[in-house]
């Protein structure tokens, strides 16, 4: 893929006989924010691990800024990244501060320079840089693990379930950090089970069950126009679909007086003329767009389309 | 790495905590010996309680220290953070020994060097003679086999992937474990405390502190206790660079 900070090239990761990851194969575009979703077990965590070279694959290829996995370009590509794997892993008995003063030592970054007071007050938290991480709640957890993952400015940054344990304030300030990181020069990985949220979040998403990549794309062209939502009076439900089935068009009742019409490649002035011609004058009439739910429920629970 | 490592031994109590129990254990032990006075005729203990106390505390601590050093990683599961930000973990593993050994170096300095001053002054208290070369000696031979200690305990850390497992590991080794290899014979003088009082005695000529096991000659012991250490750190570096970090 042109401009990708990462690929996985038909990767597999087996534990025993079971293959978290199944011939895995998905980039990752410069300055984008892609999402990567699966149920659990679907092998998230796993895909996350292997990026970040905490696991090794059994076979296939990653690449991370062109660096192959297993080299020692590897290594360095992975300082370029930023991470927040699974529960927040951090210092209990040390400060905020201090969490991040040695994160930052490890990057070269001085106990002093301002990016550590920079990023507390990013992520929330510079009114409890001295206390000790063991006082945090669970949403002060994974705010600290965001300002790891970001103090050193890395150009990937590999955020999984990040929205963990936040309450609604910390949600849109999460939502509204993430979709600051491509203008701030990051690119961002990152992966939820709020859909809704993570429909809101990304541009991209990958979709993998039972490790294997079942869809990859823009997130717009995932979520596409599915039909026309109908509200008629009560009364006119059955009159309307009527007259659209003589007009050799689809539909279907799902409450009273809602109507799903499948109006394929016909405009919606199509169907409110075929309506209109039956007397029926629909209360309301708009595209119905498939949420990033039903989709993501479609293609995990279909075998055929995993296959 | 360093400067990281570095400033986790700083912030991190537990060093702190290692250091001011072992200061305190050696100033209770003098407290203890002023208030009630020596038995017997046994002048000594003046100056000999407060060293009992710091060579038993400079003994456990550089075990704690050891362990806590790569176990501090384990423990909070901060492990798979140090190696995002030093993937390679060959050069993560070579950092942290490091680290241990100088922590254990300077935490045993500080005690055996604050005990020596106590010792000397308790000796004043009691009116005895106070022999600072010999004392001295045994201060140097417990800070080697506290090296040696540590990084025993640094490797079982590793190895079982545990702060606890290896601090416990080696409390058991060097209680029980060890002590019955000894009374293999032949094999029982090549144990690894065995090589660590021999390393030790380097600079006491065969008087410090010890288990009074079998004495080795310095070359043999050096060789013993580096053959120890490298099967044990050799075992837990393969199992850390060749393994997930889960």
């Amino acid at each position: 893929m042109a401009g990708s900070v990462l690929t996985f090239d038909a990767v597999t990761k087996r534990y025993g006989s079971r293959s978290a990851v199944d011939g895995l194969c998905f980039g990752v575009a410069e300055r984008s924010i892609t999402g990567l979703l699966g149920s659990n077990g679907a092998g998230k965590s796993t895909t996350m691990k292997l990026l970040l070279g905490l696991a090794a694959p059994n076979s296939g290829q990653i690449e991370l800024f062109g660096a192959s996995q297993g080299t020692a370009a590897f290594a360095d590509a992975v300082r370029r990244t930023g991470s927040h794997i699974e529960l927040p892993a951090l210092y209990e008995r040390a400060t905020a501060r201090q969490n991040v003063a040695i994160q930052c030592a490890g990057f070269g970054i001085g106990r002093r320079d301002p990016k550590i007071d920079a990023v507390l007050e990013t992520v929330g938290l510079s009114s409890r840089s001295e206390d000790k991480v063991k006082s945090f709640s669970l949403g002060m957890r994974q705010r600290m693990s965001l300002a790891l993952a970001l103090v050193h400015e890395p150009e990937l940054v590999v955020l999984d379930e990040p929205i963990n344990g936040l309450d609604p304030e910390g949600v849109v300030e999460m939502r509204e950090l993430i979709r600051s990181l491509p203008s701030r020069g990051m690119t961002a990985l990152v992966s939820s089970h709020v859909l809704d949220e993570i429909e809101r979040t990304v541009d991209e998403i990958v979709i993998i069950r039972e490790g294997k990549l079942i869809a990859e794309g823009p997130i717009a062209s995932i979520i596409t126009t599915s039909g026309i939502l109908l509200r008629v009076p009560a009364g006119n439900g059955d009159a309307a679909i009527a007259a659209l089935s003589a007009a050799g068009v689809a539909a279907a009742a799902f409450d009273t007086g809602v109507i799903h019409v499948d109006s394929g490649d016909q405009p919606g002035s199509i169907v409110a003329k075929v309506l209109a011609d039956a007397g029926v004058y629909p209360d309301e009439l708009r595209p119905q767009t498939a949420d990033l739910e039903s989709v993501f429920l479609d293609l995990t629970s279909t075998d055929e389309t995993a296959s | 790495m360093f400067a990281a490592e570095l400033l986790k031994i700083r912030s991190m109590p537990a060093p702190r905590l290692a250091l001011i129990i072992s200061l305190a254990l050696v100033v209770i032990a003098a407290v203890i010996v002023a208030i009630v006075g020596p038995t017997g005729a046994n002048a000594s203990a003046y100056y000999d309680a407060p060293a009992t106390a710091a060579s038993i505390a400079v003994s456990v601590g550089a075990i704690v220290l050891g362990a806590w050093m790569i176990g501090l990683e384990f423990a909070s599961k901060t492990m798979r953070l140090a190696a995002t930000v030093q993937p390679s973990r060959l050069r993560l593993l070579a950092v942290k020994f490091v680290c241990a050994l100088l922590l254990v170096l300077f935490y045993s300095l500080v005690v055996l060097a604050l005990s020596l001053l106590i010792e000397a002054l308790m000796a004043s208290i009691g009116s005895v003679s106070f022999p600072f070369s010999a004392q001295l000696d045994d201060s140097i031979s417990l800070l080697l086999q506290s090296l040696l200690w540590g990084a025993f305990a640094f490797a079982l850390a590793l190895l079982f992937r545990s702060y606890t497992a290896g601090l416990v590991g080696t409390l058991v080794f060097s209680l029980l474990v060890d002590p019955a290899l000894q009374l293999i014979p032949t094999v029982g003088k090549y144990s690894f405390n065995s090589a660590a009082t021999a390393i030790g005695d380097l600079t006491t000529g065969g008087s410090s502190f010890g288990t009074g096991a079998p004495s080795l000659a310095l070359g043999v012991a050096l060789i013993t206790a580096a053959g120890w250490l490298v099967v044990f750190i050799g075992a837990g570096s393969a199992r850390f660079i060749t393994r997930d970090l889960g």
